[in-house]
């Protein structure tokens, strides 16, 4: 068992899964706090006009996905079995909103090479993640 | 003693997300170099490259097209090499993006997709080893 466990560990599949494991904790939070300093880019452009907003502006809803993002990172750094899951689902969600928005489908693009990405560790975490 | 391990189905899975997604996503984006559905692409090239060009802006993207769609077809027939030279292609979208500071978060998005591009060269060698 003990030999098992050192084999896995030292597999190109563990690094695969430390690199996606790094990825999937550090792209999130860097994307959640820079929807308040807008080092970056200006997130608030990508915001559909069709998401309800629930009265608040468009500044202040995107600073409430910022917190989401940077939680949704720290739960990948500590439990990436079910944070690899809620950044992927994330990430879908963020590119149904970006399709109701002409110009940004190369985003959207991105955005389903990242989610399938995150679906990944969430696969590669069952066998790795203590 | 050599222990020889088989990939679970768990690395399977991962595996074959990224396999498939490294394939498409390569393939998608060079062809629409020539479509333009997705986006207006000749926007992400950095001033200072488009001004050196000896063609227009348009010509030399077309031409990043082939190569993305050769990238998608290498990934598919040989994916722990084609995933190194998708993730090193990436690195240099980086680079070029980060001289349009409009552009800074697709950049990071840029760098997951390296990483990820990375992590499927890592399992295609575990994959290898067996009957994928």
């Amino acid at each position: 068992m003990a030999e098992r466990v050192a084999a896995r560990v030292s597999s190109p599949s563990y690094q695969a899964y430390q690199i996606l494991h790094v990825a999937f904790t550090v792209a999130p939070v860097i994307a959640g706090l820079d929807k308040f300093t807008h080092f970056l880019v200006n997130w608030d452009q990508y915001l559909s006009p069709m998401m309800p907003r629930l009265g608040l502006s468009v500044h202040t809803f995107m600073l409430g996905v910022g917190v989401i993002e940077v939680v949704a990172g720290l739960i990948v750094a500590v439990a990436p079995r079910i944070g690899g899951w809620i950044v992927g689902l994330w990430l879908c969600g963020i590119i149904l909103n970006l399709l109701t928005i002409p110009g940004y489908f190369d985003v959207a693009l991105r955005d389903l090479g990242l989610a399938l990405g995150s679906f990944a560790l969430a696969r590669l975490s069952e066998e790795y993640a203590s | 003693m050599i222990a020889v391990v088989h990939p679970t189905r768990n690395e399977r899975d991962a595996y074959r997300l990224l396999y498939a997604g490294f394939i498409a996503a390569p393939m998608i984006a060079g062809f629409d170099k020539f479509t333009d559905k997705l986006g207006n692409w000749d926007r992400y090239l950095a001033d200072g490259v488009a001004e050196k060009l000896p063609v227009e802006r348009h010509t030399f993207m077309q031409a990043v097209g082939l190569i993305e769609m050769g990238a998608g077809l290498l990934v598919a027939a040989k994916p722990k090499w084609g995933a190194y030279v998708v993730s090193a292609w990436l690195a240099g979208i980086i680079a070029n993006l980060w001289t349009k500071p409009q552009y800074r978060d697709i950049a990071l998005r840029d760098f997951g997709l390296a990483l990820g591009a990375l992590a499927l060269s890592r399992l295609a060698g575990d994959m290898s080893s067996t009957a994928a």
